[in-house]
């Protein structure tokens, strides 16, 4: 039976893949990515106190043909990380943007937050092809044209977590593209957003 | 191997307690806090808050031993921790007796003070939100880093406990009396 399925499966062609569609996904994500340019970001919470969310380990990153078809094309994977830690609050959050030629990773955004205090952590997964959340832990949205701390951001992508462990565990994320994290929210209705960056 | 542990753990002689340090009943008292207790607070921008105090300890701690054989001191430890919900404070504060190690020391989400709080106040009134408070003992981190909003100077006195955080942005958390 298992045999039959294996030969049965090899009788089926792959598809090409398709280098100018994954050409564009890999330009478009590019857009998300966070310019290392900016590193400490001051926060304002609803009720006007301040802490600086920093900005550090950058990392980008690009391997050439992880994926090879039977027309004889080949394509690559790109990666990009940044990491968040805010100066009072015990957050830090970590996103992941990766484009590839392999199906099973595709082109992504994950986003994980961590309580260093408590160090429960939570992450979500959105997919760039499918324009929905990979785990099904959170609703995901884009915004456009959204005004946060006076800045209009073209495009946000809102991550909003299903769970949430205790009061001040943070319950959404805002991502401007080509910006990274403007905004957070937390369960006890208390948000942070981004008033002033600073080199 | 199973031999040379053995040989190892045998050959390890017993860490001794050379000494052991207790807390007076004065020292205790300097941090007048108990479990339970909530104290107001604003931020220099007028938002109130409440900071409860979620735990009031007194136990005997041990020097850390990082080698075989090497002797301990024992000491008491009053440690009192301090929360908020908005905004997020974590606090604890510690006091040892003074033979053993002479601050209070204060952890506000991880930044650390030490506080003279054995020797002479550094101011002899300071007036907080139309209250006037007295024998102040301050505490400066000198290696925060002034790029980020973090606190950076602690007002204390030992009738009150915790009364002013201030901020390296000039932000201030005070006690409402």
């Amino acid at each position: 039976m298992i045999l039959l399925a294996i030969a049965f499966s090899g009788c089926f062609e792959e598809d090409c893949l398709d280098i100018e569609e994954l050409d564009q996904r890999t330009e478009e994500i590019k857009l998300w990515y966070a310019p290392d340019s900016i590193v400490y970001k001051t926060l304002v919470d609803r009720y006007g106190m301040s802490q600086t969310l920093t900005m550090s380990a950058w990392n980008t990153h690009h391997w050439d043909d992880i994926v090879e078809d039977d027309c004889g094309n080949t394509y690559g994977s790109t990666y990009f990380s940044v990491q968040y830690n805010t100066s009072l609050s015990p957050l830090h959050f970590m996103v992941d943007i990766q484009g590839s030629g392999n199906d099973a990773d595709g082109f992504y955004l994950k986003l994980r937050v961590t309580n260093t205090n408590s160090h429960n952590h939570k992450s979500s997964t959105y997919d760039f092809v499918t324009k929905t959340c990979r785990e099904k832990n959170a609703r995901v949205e884009i915004l456009k044209q959204t005004d946060i701390g006076g800045t209009i951001y073209d495009t946000i992508l809102k991550i909003e977590f299903d769970k949430t462990f205790s009061a001040n565990d943070v319950k959404s994320v805002y991502y401007a593209k080509g910006t990274g994290i403007v905004k957070y929210e937390l369960e006890n209705g208390n948000g942070f957003w981004v008033v002033e960056e600073r080199i | 191997m199973v031999l040379t542990v053995v040989c190892i753990t045998a050959c390890c002689p017993e860490s001794i307690e050379t000494d052991r340090f207790y807390l007076s009943e004065q020292e205790k008292n300097l941090i007048p806090c108990y479990e339970g207790q909530v104290i107001a607070f604003e931020h220099s921008n007028g938002y109130s808050f409440e900071l409860t105090t979620v735990s009031d300890l007194l136990e005997m701690r041990k020097t850390e031993v990082s080698h075989c054989g090497e002797n301990y001191y024992s000491y008491q430890v009053k440690e009192v921790k301090m929360e908020s919900d908005i905004p997020e404070f974590y606090i604890s504060a510690t006091i040892t007796p003074y033979d053993f190690y002479p601050f209070l020391m204060m952890e506000i989400n991880r930044t650390y003070f030490e506080l003279s709080v054995h020797d002479q106040p550094d101011l002899d009134t300071l007036t907080i939100n139309g209250f006037t408070f007295e024998d102040i003992f301050i505490s400066e981190n000198h290696l925060v880093d002034t790029n980020l909003i973090q606190p950076q100077k602690v007002f204390y006195n030992k009738t009150d406990g915790l009364l002013q955080i201030t901020m390296t942005n000039e932000e201030k958390y005070s006690i409402k009396k």
